[in-house]
Parts: C-alpha cells; structure tokens; sequence
C-alpha cells in the first residue's frame, strides 16, 4: 500500500525536477508539497488514460506505468542538482527562545497531523458526500477493474450498462484516488483508502511552508502561519472525516494561488507553470473547480497587462453580475448546476460561521484587519495581480452565496464553510505576505516582476515593499 | 527570487520582561472580559455557586415503565400500557435560580422518543412543569431554564417521562444542576462526538447562553491590543510590531488548545469504538451498524454476476442512500418511491426497507403498490420490517 502513496509523491517530484522547468531554487518542503499533489493528480489522468485505451485498472498496470513516467521524469530532470536543495530552514540561524518556538510550533503540526491520521485509520467513511458522491464510483471501479459510466437517475432509468449515484456527474479524479489506494491493499477498504487525505494535508503544510520561506520569510513567522493553516477546526475536520474533495479542491486551487503569487514576483519558470497546471487541475476534482479555475484568469490577465486588465476584470464583472440579474431570474445551468437567481441576504450566516462559530479560529477577524489597515498598498504593483487573485475568488463565492439559489444552502450552514475551504490557504498566504511585507523588520525579498518593473520605469514610483 | 535563512530577530533584542508583559496584558484582558460578561449575562448570581450538582442515573426510581440499573445509570427498555415511563428523582432540593440550566445525560442508539423533563417547586408543589429535551446526535441537549417563569424557588422533585415510541432502550447516565459557571465551562470545554453537521460547522448544534469561545478571546485580542498601544503610547513599553504578533499568536494558541482537546475526546472515542477491527467490523460498529448488518444479508443472496439491477425502496434519505452505498458494486438505484411495474425486468432485485404502505403477498407471490399495480416477484428475505425480493 504504501507504493500507491510514494510513487505518485515520486513522480511529481522527479517532474518537477524537469529541466525547462527551471526549478533551480526549489527548497524540499517547497518539492514535496508540489510534488504529492502533481503527482496524486498526474496518477489519476494516467488511470484515466489506460481506461480509455481498454486496459484493465490493476495495481500492476498502474505501478508500471507510473514507474516508466518516473523514469521519463528522471531523465526529463537529468543534470538538475540534487545536493543543493534546501531544507526551507536554517536551525543555526536562529536565535535560542526562536529555535525553541520553531520546534514547538512544528510539534504541534507533527501532533495534530498524527491525530487527524489516526482518525483516518480507525474511523470508517463517515461524510455524507463521501459515501454519496465518490466511494460509490470507487468501489464499482475498483471491483468491475473499469471505469464503468455513472448516468443520471433518468438515464440509468433507460440505459443497460450504466451505474448511478447522487452525483453521476461529478469528475472521477477523487474516486481514483481511492481506487488506487485500494488496488494497493488488494481488496476493498473504505477506511484505508482515504489516507490520500491524510497526504493531501502534509503536502499543503509542506508547500504552504516551503513557498513560504521561498518568499523570504522568515522561519518562525513561516512556520506560526503553517500552524495557523494547520489549526483550522473545518480544514482539520475535512482530514478527520475524509472522502470529500473539498480538502483536494482547496490545497490544489492554494498550491495554484501561491505559485501564482509568486510568479507575479519573480516569473520563475516553474511556479508559472505550476499556477496554469494546478489551477486547471481544479477541474479534475470537483464541478465547481471548474469556477476555481476561472478565477485565476483575471488575475493572469493583470500580472500581465496590468491596466488593461484592471479595467477589462472590472468590465466582465459587471458584465458578468449584469447578465445573472437579467438572464438569471428563469434559471440557468452553470458548471453542471442548475442555478437560479434568488438574492438572498445571507449576512447572519456568514456572520455567524466567520465570526461566532469557531470554524476558522480567528482567521477572517486576522483577513478583516490586514485588509483595512493594508487597504491602500493592496493595488500597488507588487500586490494587484494577488489582490484580483483574492477579490476573484471571493466575488465568485460571494456571488454564488448571494444571488443564486444557493443561498438557501448557505443559510442551513451546510454549503458555506466548505466552499471557504477551497480559498482559505490562499486567503491565508495572502494575509501573511501582506502582514510581513509591511510589519518593515524585513523587506520582500523577492525580485519585482517585469509589469511592476515596466511601471516603475514608467511612474518612477517603486511598487511599496519591494526591493531591488 | 532568494531565500536566505532569516530569523525574525529585529536589529535590537527586546528584554524578555516586555514578552512576559504582553503575555499578562492578555491574560489581564481575559480576565476583565470574564468577569465583565459574567455579571452581564448573570448580575449578581454567578458568585453564588461554582460546582454543579450531579445525580447519577442509578439514584433514580423508576415510577412507570420497565427499565433496570445498570453500569450507574438507568436503562428504561419499555413503556407502561399507558405508552409512558417515568423516572423520578426524589427530593433533590436547591433554589431554581442558582441552577439556570439542567442537563439530563441521556443515551440511546435511536432518537424518536419524546423525552420531557418535568418538576415541582416549593412555590407551586400542586403543580407539575415539563419541558421536552432536544436529541443531539445519540445523546441530549441541556435545558437552559433561567428564561422559564416556571423555574423558580426551591426545586422539590424532578422527574423524566418518555413517551412512545420507544424503539430503543434509552440510559439516564445522570442528571445535573447547573450553575452560571458550569454552564460556561461546558459552553467552552464541553467536547462533543463528530456529528453529520462536523463537516459543515464546528458547534452551533446547541443553543449558546453565553459568549461563544472564539468572539470572546477576539475581544480578548482587541482589549489588549488596545493596552498595548497605550502602554506604548504612555512609553511604558516601546512599540515592537512582534509582541503585536505574540498577543495575536497567543489568542489564537489559547483557542486551538481548546480545539485541540475536542479532537483528542474525539479521537479516544474514535478509538474505542473502532480501533483494532477490520472495515467490515468498523460499519457494524457504527451508528448504521444495523443498516450494514442488514445489506451484507442482502449481498449474500444476490447473484455475485448478471446483468441484474437493485432497486432500493425507503422512506428516510439517510437510509435509503447508505444502504445503497453498501450495496455497491452491484447495479443499484435508490427512491423514495417503488417504480411501476413495467420498469422492471425478471431478475432485478427489489429491497423495501420499512414501507408499510408496500404489501407482499407470499402465497400468490405478488407485490401491491399503492397506486392498485402488482408485480411478481419471489421472497429472498425478510428482517423486521425488512424485505428483498427477486422480479419474476
């Protein structure tokens, strides 16, 4: 069992080592989180691929095609050094009581991920939309060896040959996951195979850690906002209780954002790529991945056209809100749901899962303050490409929230928090560049991107927290 | 980019009194919101009394209905011909208004009954009051009873009456009195199972008396936040923007401790009820261990290959879509509602789980809808109210 969680981990990151990447500065936390989740990714498309070419879903097929693209990847990374990646942090630099905090904080991630994973181990599916929407495909493949199709109720009703569930429609990369688990136990086990989760938490811990440091940020700071990642009751929760893709959907779609963040600062090859490649693999989790998705595109747009992309967002988003209030009102289908114009004023329940509940500790009272008392720096040119990148997100999940029948959902508490788990690991790297690039004890590190230097050439304005 | 090793050391290293400082500026401020939201939500009472007073299940006296002691508490597995129970507690004797809230901890593996709390006063000692209790998952809710007009002088009896239908037996494990401190500490430390809701919101299932966990240390944040501007501001303290991240790492510490205990109570029931058993023993052993018994019935009497379907017949969605869960991989449709005959083809399978409108006739071999329509079909099994059959 434990190849089917190491050689997805070994193919994203022998990839990632690919040399037109040109991944030279990589740190291994930084690797290792990227390379779980591209490669956790990578593995359910090569099952998808050998489904289509008739093949049978057997851990051997599976194990050996995987081993050929490492191979593929080694040869791809070849001459790319080994020795010099970093560890992320430098112990020796640390000051006494600072080297103290810092162990302490990585206790208190290395207890908390040992508890969710006994969790994991002991209890059986236990959510709702995971015995309802993905390990009923999970066991069908993994017992039939095939994708075997998942229809409508109505079609299923009329079509020999097909399967259904709650959600036939949903995309198969979960499912796979699991299956792949599975084929590695060589039977059918539905507590087991949710250990990707478990993965999936490390690998976010890690790049959130690793991109951080990355950035220039101090260790102990890096590591107190790891732990604050970590500490989140609803993201906890989603490890504990495994089987939803939400947990998938929010580390993909932050590993996309911090990569993105990144880019706009450096154009590093790789973390570009990285934004594109993990941002369209939302898609492959869940339907609404696909709004994810669409979300970083503005802000790709602003990082490199920044006018012309301020405006042009701006534009579509009234375009966009125009059209729902018009076209809205009959009902329309969107992203495989069936969407209907109703404002509902979900204030109270925001309130009260942001602010009362203590779903997210104080993480949206620390995202309220940083962004009042930063109002003014969040469109300089250092930031805007990563503010459009939040405000994108968040007009999307508020849009939905408020003026489609989705409200309804949001007021019985039951669609809010986990729809804030895909933002939130962006949401919270974002805070943190922002509080650190202004608490003025260290500068950003990180070299301007070429629109900001373009604009500063221009203006004769240096874009706020940066040096050169 | 670069990404030199840096520590968050600033050019000038503070003395560690000024850490020590802010650590007591936010405990200070704990403090004085503490007592402040005490004497607001309870003036004058919540000095009075800071224990609660228990009674433990084995201390009560079945009145009506069956039931035995067991383990401490008391198991009630039958009503009276009446289709009641009732347990009394005698005598417990203490004044209604140090006690804003009574607890009755209640187990059962199934939630239908209708549990009242009723009790008498030394004001009133003719009349008898009741309040309903709410189920929460497997066990009950607290009864905050500060607002109810009838709570009020010495408490001289208590009592608990069930009504039917009574499907599963049901365990008093204790009763308890509580006051305003009690009330906040199971408000704040009171862990709870992982419920259907866990995955959506974190508490909020019960009704909440006092300030919730996470706005109260927030403003605990923003009190000493405030101090330690005008500390620095009086240049009492120097201002140094890590001891602002020190107070705001310590609020959020002191919260995910409390989050941190919730996990491990979970996680040692977690452990207890399923650590060492294999997947299938894990399900049995579940709250829908009964529903997992009944379908791994029904597997085994399904063909293992064919081009068979399920059809899963029942009323409650819960059911209806777990018990198709764990009929997978074969071929099956849950509905609320049987199909009419025509969609049916010899060989598929039909599992009615609790549909009394549904009759089978054995002898004829004929299942009648409601609607007037008849369909053949042969009798695999049959539990409780529980049937497969096969379409002939």
């Amino acid at each position: 069992m434990l190849a089917t969680l190491f050689l997805p981990w070994l193919l994203g990151v022998v990839w990632l080592r690919a040399r037109w990447l040109k991944a030279d500065n990589l740190d291994w936390p930084t690797l290792l989180g990227y390379g779980y989740l591209a490669g956790a990714l990578m593995t359910t498309l090569t099952m998808r691929l050998l489904g289509l070419l008739g093949m049978r879903l057997g851990f051997l097929n599976i194990a050996l095609t995987l081993t050929i693209l490492i191979a593929l990847g080694v040869w791809a990374g070849r001459g790319m050094p080994w020795q010099g990646l970093r560890l992320g942090s430098d112990w020796r630099a640390l000051a006494g009581w600072h080297r103290a905090a810092f162990a302490g904080l990585m206790g208190l991630v290395a207890v908390r991920l040992a508890g969710l994973g006994l969790e994991i181990i002991w209890q059986p599916l236990y959510a709702w939309d995971a015995w309802s929407h993905w390990a009923t495909k999970a066991r069908v493949w993994f017992e039939l060896g095939h994708l075997a199709p998942f229809a409508s109720y109505d079609i299923w009703l009329q079509t020999d040959g097909v399967f259904t569930d709650r959600a036939p429609h949903y995309p198969p990369a979960i499912p796979l996951l699991q299956v792949w688990t599975s084929l590695g136990l060589g039977r059918w086990d539905d507590v087991l195979m949710s250990l990707p989760w478990l993965m999936c938490a490390i690998a976010l811990v890690m790049a959130f850690y690793g991109q951080a440091r990355q950035w220039g940020i101090a260790p102990l700071f890096a590591m107190m906002f790891t732990y604050f990642l970590l500490s989140l009751p609803l993201l906890d929760t989603h490890v504990a209780l495994a089987g939803n893709a939400d947990l998938f959907l929010g580390a993909v779609y932050g590993l996309a954002a911090f990569a993105f963040f990144h880019w706009t600062r450096s154009r590093a090859t790789w973390q570009g790529v990285m934004a594109i490649l993990l941002g369209a693999g939302c898609i492959l989790l869940k339907q609404p991945g696909i709004g994810w998705a669409l979300t970083l595109l503005p802000a790709f747009w602003v990082a490199l056209a920044p006018r012309a992309g301020l405006i042009g967002t701006l534009l579509l988003g009234t375009l966009a809100l125009a059209g729902l209030l018009l076209f809205g009102q009959n009902g329309f289908n969107l992203l495989g749901y069936s969407l209907k114009l109703a404002y509902t004023p979900v204030w109270l329940p925001l309130w009260d899962n942001l602010a009362v509940l203590d779903n997210w500790h104080l993480l949206f009272y620390l995202v309220v303050a940083a962004l009042l008392v930063f109002l003014p720096r969040l469109f300089a040119p250092a930031y805007r490409a990563m503010t459009v990148a939040m405000g994108s997100a968040l007009a999307f999940v508020l849009a939905i929230f408020f003026f489609t029948h989705v409200g309804a959902w949001v007021e019985d508490y039951t669609v809010i928090n986990r729809a804030l788990l895909h933002l939130v690991p962006m949401l919270l790297f974002y805070v943190m560049v922002l509080c650190w690039e202004a608490s003025g004890s260290k500068p950003a590190i990180a070299a301007a991107g070429q629109a900001d230097q373009a604009e500063e050439a221009a203006t004769g304005i240096r874009p706020v927290g940066q040096t050169h | 980019m670069s990404a030199e090793p840096e520590s968050l050391l600033p050019p000038i290293q503070p003395q560690r009194g000024k850490w020590l400082a802010v650590a007591l500026l936010f405990a200070f401020s704990i403090l004085i919101l503490f007592f402040a939201s005490l004497q607001y939500y309870w003036p004058g009472k919540w000095q009075i009394n800071s224990s609660s007073l228990q009674w433990k299940g084995e201390t009560l006296t079945l009145m009506k209905g069956q039931g035995f002691n067991a383990r401490g508490g008391l198991t009630i597995d039958g009503l009276s011909g009446a289709g009641i129970a009732l347990a009394t507690l005698p005598a417990p004797s203490f004044r209604a208004e140090d006690y804003p809230a009574v607890h009755w901890l209640i187990s059962s593996d199934k939630q239908d009954a209708k549990v009242e709390f009723l009790w008498r006063t030394s004001v009133n000692p003719a009349r008898v009051f009741a309040r309903e209790i709410e189920w929460l998952g497997n066990s009950t809710t607290p009864l905050y009873m500060a607002g109810d007009i009838n709570w009020q002088g010495q408490i001289i009896e208590m009592m608990l009456m069930v009504h039917a239908p009574l499907h599963a037996p049901l365990t008093i494990e204790a009763v308890k009195a509580e006051p305003p401190l009690g009330i906040v500490w199971r408000e704040w430390f009171g862990t709870e199972q992982w419920l259907g809701t866990s995955m959506h919101f974190m508490g909020g299932n019960e009704s909440r008396h006092w300030l919730a966990p996470l706005p109260f240390v927030a403003v605990s944040l923003g009190l000493a936040l405030l101090g330690y501007a005008a500390l620095a501001w009086r240049k009492i303290l120097v201002f140094d923007h890590r001891m602002l991240w020190a107070l705001v790492f310590l609020a959020w510490f002191a919260l995910d401790m409390r989050w941190q205990i919730d996990l491990l109570h979970k996680l040692g029931l977690t452990q207890q009820r399923y650590a060492g058993k294999s997947w299938e023993e894990k399900h049995l052993a579940a709250d829908d261990g009964p529903l997992f018994d009944l379908m791994q019935q029904v597997r085994a009497k399904l063909p293992p290959t064919g081009q068979f379907r399920v059809y899963l017949i029942a009323d409650d969605e819960y059911i209806r879509g777990r018990g198709a869960y764990h009929l997978y991989p074969f071929n099956v449709l849950s509905s609320q509602e049987l199909f009419a005959p025509k969609q049916f083809k010899p060989g598929d399978f039909i599992v009615i789980l609790g549909k009394d409108e549904i009759e089978f006739d054995v002898a004829r071999k004929l299942l009648k809808g409601s609607a007037g329509w008849k369909l053949s079909a042969e009798l695999l099994l049959v539990a409780e109210n529980n049937v497969l059959l096969k379409v002939l």
